[in-house]
């Protein structure tokens, strides 16, 4: 039987929460290229830094990423799996149509190609990270992630740029949050009282039938 | 001998022994133990233990007296109120729920424990468990020497929660009670033993 709520305590003050976080997440940048058409050698992309980038200037332009840091090791239940970049473009008050923007594209195993992520358009006049891209269920992605795909995922970095602009990319990762081994993934059901109306009478709490 | 006289003879002595087996009873109560079949095999380890002398309190009402439970399986020992129900569910995946509930007062709590391999816990396994999100007036406890976060939670079910979570030896362990009982939750977390 569905349980009613009817109970009203008095709300909590409500205070900041202390992370009690556990690095359950890994994160891994791309670290090489297959094939590219960027205006030059896409070094700097894939040295895993976001000291120095590479410039684009040219719209659909595109680096193959086709590896990561990560290889083999990994264990764990993949939860999820995003990916985000480190970019600017040349955005200016005076120059609003320099609105281009990195964009991901996921190949799957190398060879299946997902669905295209990127920001909104405007101004990313200053170097900073992307959104988080979440792929784990693109159309295109494995219906049950495993670590021989993450080691087998490949990235299109494509500059996305439908009037002017230049971009400049940093860096490309990945990030996988997983539930380490030995873990259990079975989630609490709150069975105190289970079936049972509560409610609060007269300052007492009182259940009500079943 | 009459009859009557052996009839009285025998009332005396099965009331005699009736006496002192209520009063054997009552110096060493037998640890309560966790129904799962799961759990029967583990719980014999748990038998072998010596019961443990009761507390004065263990977040008992007026005029209840204060019994051990013991989960061999799940390594722990506590003292609750003898006016509770006591039952326990397999949750699958090496977890359980083991609910301690009075029905004639609304007074409960539960406990679930789940193999956990971290030290701390992850925000992905309080969102987990915890759908509300609601995680207010943090603090920490120690529950036999291991550091425990108690805090102010919402079921909306139970409404407002008082819980504390702990982990240890491979087990997260989350008590759970309404939080207009979160001192007894606090009085019988006292008598926790890891065994």
């Amino acid at each position: 039987m569905k349980r009613t709520f009817l109970i009203a305590f008095a709300a909590a003050a409500f205070l900041a929460v202390p992370a009690l976080a556990r690095a359950d997440t890994a994160t891994y940048c791309f670290t090489s290229f297959s094939a590219t058409t960027w205006d030059s050698t896409p070094t700097q992309i894939v040295d895993c830094n976001t000291a120095d980038g590479t410039n684009d200037n040219n719209n659909g332009h595109h680096v193959h990423l086709d590896a990561s840091e990560y290889t083999s090791g990994g264990s764990g239940t993949i939860t999820k799996v995003e990916l985000r970049v480190y970019y600017k473009n040349n955005w200016a008050a005076s120059a609003t149509t320099r609105n281009n923007v990195a964009q991901l594209v996921p190949y799957f195993g190398g060879t299946s190609e997902g669905s295209a992520y990127n920001d909104a358009l405007g101004n990313h006049a200053t170097a900073g990270w992307s959104a988080y891209f979440d792929i784990t269920s693109d159309a295109s992605a494995p219906a049950s992630w495993s670590w021989s795909d993450i080691a087998g995922l490949d990235v299109d970095l494509i500059d996305d740029r439908p009037s002017s602009g230049q971009i400049t990319v940093y860096r490309v990762e990945m990030r996988v949050t997983y539930t380490p081994a030995g873990d259990s993934t079975q989630a609490r059901t709150l069975r105190l009282f289970e079936g049972f109306v509560i409610k609060l009478v007269s300052g007492t709490i009182k259940l009500l039938g079943q | 001998m009459t009859m009557r006289t052996a009839s009285l003879t025998l009332s005396a002595v099965l009331c005699a022994a009736l006496v002192a087996g209520a009063a054997w009873y009552l110096r060493s109560p037998a640890p309560q133990e966790e129904l799962s079949a799961a759990a029967a095999a583990a719980a014999t380890t748990s038998a072998a233990l010596p019961p443990r002398p009761p507390p004065a309190a263990c977040g008992q009402a007026a005029g209840a007296a204060c019994v051990e439970f013991r989960s061999a399986q799940y390594h722990f020992s506590l003292f609750h109120s003898d006016q509770k129900d006591v039952k326990t569910y397999d949750e699958g995946g090496g977890a359980a729920t083991f609910t301690f509930e009075n029905f004639d007062n609304a007074h409960g709590f539960q406990i679930f424990v789940v193999p956990y391999s971290g030290t701390t816990i992850s925000d992905a396994r309080f969102a987990e468990d915890e759908p509300s999100g609601v995680r207010t007036n943090l603090t920490t406890l120690m529950v036999d020497g291991v550091a425990a976060a108690a805090f102010d939670s919402y079921d909306e079910n139970l409404g407002d929660t008082y819980e504390v979570w702990f982990i240890h030896d491979g087990y997260l362990y989350e008590l759970t009670t309404l939080k207009a009982f979160a001192g007894s939750m606090r009085e019988r977390l006292a008598t926790w033993q890891f065994i």
